[in-house]
C-alpha cells in the first residue's frame, strides 16, 4: 500500500484503534472476528480517506465504516454469530481481576443476547460516550430511533443481568417474595 | 454492610443527564440503569486497555514513509 497521509490523520487513526477493536469486539463477541474487522476497516478508511471531512471526528467515521462492515457481515454468516460461550476474555492479554471477571463474563454474555441493533446503540452511548445525535450518525438512523433503542437495550441488560435488585440489594429480594406471596397472581 | 431498600447502593458519577425517564415503565429504574451504565463501563475499560495487535500498528507505521508496496 502506497498511501500517504496527513500526519494529524494519522495520528487520529492510531488514537482510535483502541476504540474500534473494543466496539468491533463487544459487537461481535469474537476476538478473532473483531480483529478481521478492524483490519478491514482501517483498509476501508484508507483508501476512502479522500471522502473523510477533515475537521470532524475521524473516530466516529471510522465506526461508521465498522458498523456498516459489521452489518453486511452480519447478514452473511448470522449464523456463526451467537456465541455466548465464546471465551473471547480468556484471550485478552489483559485480564481482569477475579470478582471482575464474573461482571465482566456476565455482561458480555448479556449483550450477545442483544438484537445487533441495540447492542450497537448501547455500546456507543452507553459504553464509549457517543451524544445520541453523533451514535444516531454512525447508525444512520434518527435520533429517537437511537434513543428507544439505547433504552431498550438498558432494560434488557438489567433484566439478564438481574440488576433488577435482586442480587445487588439481597434484602431487596426477600421483601419482594414476602410481597408476590401475599398477592398471588 | 447494611442495604438500603430505597436509596441506591452509593453515589454514581452520573456523567449523563440526558437518561431521563421518558416512560412511566422506566421511571423506578434509574438506579439499577445507572448500576448497568457502571458495569459496560467497566467491561468496556478493561477491553480498551488490550494492547493492539502488532498488525494495526505496522499497518499505520507503514504509511509513514508511503514508498513501500507492500499491500
Amino acid at each position: 500500500m502506497s498511501v500517504v497521509i496527513e500526519p494529524a490523520v494519522r495520528d487520529a487513526m492510531y488514537a482510535a484503534l483502541p476504540h474500534l477493536r473494543a466496539f468491533a469486539i463487544s459487537l461481535t463477541g469474537s476476538l478473532d472476528r473483531a480483529d478481521d474487522l478492524v483490519q478491514e476497516t482501517l483498509l476501508r478508511a484508507l483508501s476512502n480517506l479522500d471522502r473523510f471531512e477533515r475537521g470532524t471526528n475521524l473516530q466516529a467515521w471510522m465506526f461508521t465504516i465498522l458498523r456498516n462492515l459489521f452489518h453486511s457481515d452480519y447478514r452473511k454468516r448470522r449464523r456463526e454469530i451467537e456465541d455466548p460461550e465464546g471465551a473471547f476474555a480468556e484471550k485478552l492479554a489483559v485480564m481482569p481481576e477475579q470478582g471482575a471477571k464474573l461482571d465482566f463474563d456476565d455482561m458480555r454474555i448479556a449483550l450477545t443476547k442483544l438484537s445487533p441493533e441495540q447492542r450497537e446503540a448501547i455500546l456507543l452511548v452507553g459504553a464509549e460516550g457517543l451524544t445520541y445525535e453523533e451514535a444516531a450518525v454512525v447508525c444512520g438512523v434518527v435520533v429517537g430511533t437511537i434513543k428507544s433503542r439505547v433504552n431498550r437495550a438498558r432494560n434488557r441488560l438489567a433484566e439478564l443481568l438481574q440488576l433488577d435488585g435482586a442480587d445487588e440489594i439481597g434484602p431487596d429480594r426477600l421483601v419482594r417474595a414476602v410481597l408476590e406471596t401475599r398477592h398471588p397472581g | 454492610m447494611t442495604f438500603s431498600l430505597t436509596g441506591s447502593a452509593g453515589p454514581i458519577p452520573s456523567r449523563r443527564p440526558s437518561d431521563q425517564p421518558c416512560d412511566p415503565k422506566t421511571a423506578p429504574l434509574p438506579p439499577v440503569q445507572d448500576v448497568v451504565g457502571e458495569r459496560l463501563r467497566a467491561v468496556y475499560s478493561q477491553i480498551l486497555r488490550d494492547p493492539i495487535p502488532q498488525r494495526f500498528v505496522e499497518l499505520l507505521d507503514r504509511l509513514d514513509g508511503g514508498t513501500e508496496d507492500r499491500a
